[in-house]
């Protein structure tokens, strides 16, 4: 049997997701300027939200994503406002806000436990019934190929915000220089909330699909974000198209790293990127 | 100034003296003893049977009197089945509260973590739920009340050199317990001209597409899923589903364990072979699993889990009985026990393995694991 096909798709389905994460993490990084490991959590929150409205609840699916994707989002905007913001105000060091999204990251995880518990849940409801595509020899999901397509949708849309909008403009502007956008009259605050709001919406909407493809568990958001950011430094932090191309990149060289080797150097290879990136090309493939 | 510096210093001596005193762990009235169970993430099938049937032996001793006319008491603890949780509650227990007999449930990864720090005696552990082969001859001061899972590497080898299979896949987890079933089933297939082609993945991961993808590749006759918990279980699963990878199938215990699983996962687990340890049924388990349910309104999940939990609950205290909080004594009393339970005769071998404790070969047949008699 030739695997190549079957390896190109295992490629594209894991940079799928990665494109996801990284699409609202880079949004996020490129405009406030900080990590935001809160966004990790972000992820289950999506994923728990509709547990709890699907299958909990029994609302229509399409509702139950409306809404968790809504919740998320709200969520996202909450913690700028309340821990983010007045941090930034402060002029508090990029130390000071990592050690505050490690905070909001450890704070929502336990939260989702305590009210979900540690248990891993699916949010399939039969997971054989799921639609198989099958393309040159090798199989995707229904729900692979959706997280696929909304993955690039969102990358163009957000491309054609930041091109044709007023908003996305403004977001670009407090992206090259906040003080400078303030001067000449961007409400920052505004726009950054706004930033936060739709950053960790997408990152919801990832923990959703995911949730829908294997399965969701508070502690899930953590190695998804370090996937995410290694994609987002690969592909150029604070770029969009970076972002989305370094998820694939990494996504190919994992699964490829792994076909001769043993699948227990799969991390490894993707930290290994990592630090080869940081050392020749810092800034990524793509300058922001 | 200084003067004020030291008045602080003294007074903060002074509450820390007060506070060392009182919180000094409470003498005579009670015994107690230590529980490390996954009470939380992919192994709480496990934890949370063995926590009620642990409670529940707590209040029929007491109802009986105690222990030597102490209280009798547990106090739980969730290791979440990772090393560091599990060591750090049991420094919080041992080193703080003082207690020095424990129990546990899972995992083989948490007590070979634990087991250095019980080598100068401060502590004990008479364990189920437990069938790593690193647990054997782990620690003087570890006894395992449950079977070795050699046994179901052995069991697994025999059924592949019986059916003539040529090629055996495997897929585990990274683990102390998951790779140790891989590692025993090779060494039992070792000069029978079968070949074993092994991929790994990570705890914690979510995709192992790639892995699978390989293994479909090599043709195997048959495939061993080898997962630490029930969710890599199910992940696996999953994507083999999606790969539409369906060969004939082994399985370990903690597959065949989770009802929910098997049944979920039926059409691509049917035909599977698993092995577990079994308790035996008979009036005794019988007459543990209707306390089990009176107490809680709901049958047992786990009748093994709950059966042996409970003789290894009784056989702690009849321990403590005659020995006291005394682990040397204790562990001279297990090396020559031979306890009557309900889930058999209880004694341990030379490397503090409960001696006869064989395995059982299970069929999945329409959404359910069932013993199989060979």
């Amino acid at each position: 049997m030739d695997i190549i096909p079957q390896l190109i798709l295992n490629s594209i389905i894991a940079g799928a997701i990665y494109a996801m994460i990284a699409l609202g993490f880079n949004l996020i990084y490129g405009t406030a300027k900080f990590f935001d490991l809160g966004y990790g959590a972000l992820t289950a929150v999506g994923g728990y939200a509709v547990f709890y409205f699907y299958k909990t609840l029994g609302l229509d699916l399409y509702v139950s994503i409306l809404l968790g994707v809504l919740i998320v989002g709200v969520i996202g905007f909450i913690v700028y406002k309340l821990v983010y913001s007045p941090l930034r105000k402060r002029k508090s060091s990029g130390m000071v806000l990592l050690v505050a999204a490690l905070g909001v990251l450890t704070a929502l995880q336990a939260i989702i436990a305590i009210l979900f518990t540690s248990q891993f849940q699916t949010l399939s409801q039969n997971s054989s019934s799921e639609q198989v595509f099958n393309i040159l020899g090798g199989a995707i999901t229904q729900t692979q190929l959706v997280t696929l397509i909304i993955g690039f949708v969102i990358m163009i849309v957000i491309g054609l915000v930041f091109r044709y909008t007023l908003f996305g403009k403004a977001v670009k502007a407090i992206g090259d220089d906040e003080e400078v956008s303030k001067i000449v009259g961007v409400n920052t605050e505004n726009i950054i909330g706004w930033v936060f709001f739709i950053g960790s919406a997408i990152g919801g909407l990832a923990g959703i699909l995911i949730g829908f493809d294997t399965g969701i568990e508070p502690t899930m958001g953590l190695s998804l974000l370090l996937k995410g950011v290694i994609a987002c430094i690969i592909g150029g932090i604070g770029n969009v198209y970076g972002g989305v191309l370094g998820a694939f990149l990494l996504a190919f060289i994992e699964n490829f790293g792994i076909w001769h080797i043993s699948g227990e150097w799969k991390d490894a290879i993707a930290f290994a990127v990592l630090i080869l990136f940081l050392l020749f090309r810092p800034h990524g493939i793509l300058r922001k | 100034m200084n003067k004020k510096i030291w008045w602080i210093v003294g007074i903060i001596v002074v509450v820390a003296l007060i506070l060392a005193v009182s919180l000094k762990p409470a003498q005579n009235s009670t015994i107690k003893i230590g529980a490390l169970y996954p009470l939380t993430g992919g192994l709480v099938t496990y934890g949370e049977p063995s926590q009620k049937t642990a409670q529940m032996v707590v209040t029929e001793i007491n109802n009986a009197g105690g222990i030597n006319g102490k209280k009798f008491e547990i106090d739980f603890q969730d290791h979440k089945c990772d090393p560091k949780t599990a060591v750090a509650a049991f420094q919080q227990l041992n080193s703080v509260n003082g207690i020095k007999i424990f129990t546990s449930a899972a995992c083989t990864g948490t007590m070979v973590s634990l087991a250095p720090m019980l080598k100068d005696g401060n502590a004990l552990f008479v364990s189920d739920v437990l069938s790593g082969a690193k647990i054997t001859g782990l620690s003087p001061y570890v006894f395992r009340n449950w079977g070795s899972d050699i046994n179901e590497s052995r069991l697994f080898a025999d059924k592949i050199k019986q059916a003539g299979y040529k090629t055996v896949g495997v897929v585990y987890e990274e683990t102390d317990y998951a790779k140790g079933i891989k590692i025993n089933l090779e060494n039992f297939l070792k000069d029978s001209g079968v070949t074993v082609v092994s991929e790994s993945f990570p705890t914690g991961t979510t995709d192992v597409r790639t892995q699978l993808t390989k293994l479909k590749s090599e043709k195997p006759d048959i495939l061993l899923i080898s997962p630490q918990t029930v969710t890599s279980a199910e992940v696996v699963l999953k994507q083999m589903e999606d790969l539409n990878f369906r060969p004939k199938l082994l399985v370990n215990d903690n597959v065949t364990i989770s009802k929910d699983l098997v049944m979920k996962h039926k059409d691509i687990l049917e035909g599977a072979l698993g092995a577990n340890y079994v308790a035996p049924s008979n009036s005794k388990t019988d007459s543990i699993l209707a306390m089990y349910k009176n107490t809680y309104g709901q049958d047992c999940p786990q009748t093994t889990v709950c059966v042996e939990t409970y003789d290894t609950i009784h056989l702690i205290a009849d321990a403590m009985k005659i020995n006291g909080n005394d682990v040397a004594k204790i562990k001279a009393y297990l090396n020559s026990v031979n306890y009557d339970g309900a889930g058999g005769q209880i004694s341990f071998d030379t490397n503090n393995d409960r001696a006869n404790a064989d395995y059982t070969l299970f069929l999945v047949k329409n959404g359910q694991a069932t013993a199989v008699t060979q």
